[in-house]
């Protein structure tokens, strides 16, 4: 066997360390599949990173970010590639890009974006970034009130859109 | 095709926000729900839209759920199997905002790095390795090759 061929698994026992001690104390099972969960995010991984190179380095996954696509400002301060996807998905003309593609609907093109969003998020540790968003939120009583009651109220409409705007 | 009905609150929320934020917001909240029919689920019933557990789980058991339209963020009941959705709740994206889920908000942004942060130490380059690290092919100028790739 190569040399070459023999690093996705070196890389993938050292990186294993990420996996949490609680869980590894599980048994062989468990890092059996923790192994092999580990293999694929490292190859997934390891493709984005080629992929960065390939289009200029813009795009950065850095080992301090558990590699997580980001670009970095003029302040040194990263952006989330997934910010970006959700900035595109405000900004894009959605009717243009339909009429080019005809055969797509609008279903389809939003479900597309989401996809991208999310692949955006992959990361090293497997950290859900919309879990930790919902933790932001969770920690702000204000806007917890403010959702409730206007759950509550949800009865008291205002207008029913029914036709294709 | 379904309906998408606007609760006063959620409809005065995006009175205030004005700008082309509102219908922004609303024409894409209608076009996701009118994608959705009876016999046929949307792009609103698709699971990212469900609530996280340990998130108002009082909302969470009663249906709630949470649509991202670019930065937006709206929360609306219903499924296509009721063939219509309520938006009752938008939490809009404004740059500045203490509360805003994004890069420009530090509070948010440290949240994020503090869960992404593998405590690595940063790797300090020698400048005179910059020329041989130019000549590498792409594959050995990943980040990957350069914390594992030297050590088989």
């Amino acid at each position: 066997m190569s040399k070459t061929a023999l690093k996705p698994d070196i890389a993938a026992l050292q990186f294993a360390k990420l996996v949490p001690d609680s869980q590894a104390a599980s048994g062989l099972a468990f890092a059996e599949r923790a192994s092999i969960d580990v293999l694929q995010r490292t190859s997934i991984l390891r493709s984005l990173e080629e992929i960065s190179q390939l289009t200029g380095g813009y795009v950065r996954l850095t080992p301090e970010l558990s590699y997580i696509p980001a670009l970095f400002g003029n302040d040194d301060k990263p952006v989330f590639l997934y910010h970006l996807v959700e900035g595109i998905d405000e900004f894009l003309d959605f009717n243009a890009l339909l009429a080019e593609y005809p055969t797509l609907n609008y279903s389809q093109v939003v479900g597309a974006i989401k996809f991208l969003r999310k692949v955006s998020q992959m990361n090293a540790r497997r950290i859900d970034i919309d879990d930790e968003e919902g933790k932001f939120d969770f920690d702000d009583d204000a806007f917890l009130r403010e959702l409730r009651t206007a759950y509550e109220n949800r009865g008291n409409v205002a207008r029913v859109l029914t036709d294709p705007v | 095709m379904c309906s998408l009905t606007l609760s006063e609150a959620f409809d005065n929320q995006l009175t205030h926000l004005g700008g082309a934020e509102a219908p922004f917001i609303e024409r894409n909240m209608a076009e996701r729900a009118h994608g959705a029919g009876r016999n046929q689920a949307g792009v609103l019933d698709s699971p990212d839209t469900r609530l996280r557990r340990g998130f108002a789980e009082d909302l969470r058991d009663v249906g709630v759920r949470k649509e991202r339209i670019g930065r937006h963020r709206v929360y609306f009941t219903g499924t296509h199997e009721d063939c219509n959705y309520t938006a009752f709740f938008v939490k809009s994206f404004k740059r500045g905002d203490d509360d805003a889920v994004d890069d420009n908000n530090p509070n948010f942004h440290a949240v994020l790095q503090n869960a992404l942060d593998t405590n690595m130490a940063r790797r300090i380059a020698d400048p005179n390795e910059a020329e041989q690290e130019e000549a590498k092919p792409a594959w050995q100028k990943t980040e990957w090759f350069k914390k594992y790739g030297n050590q088989s």
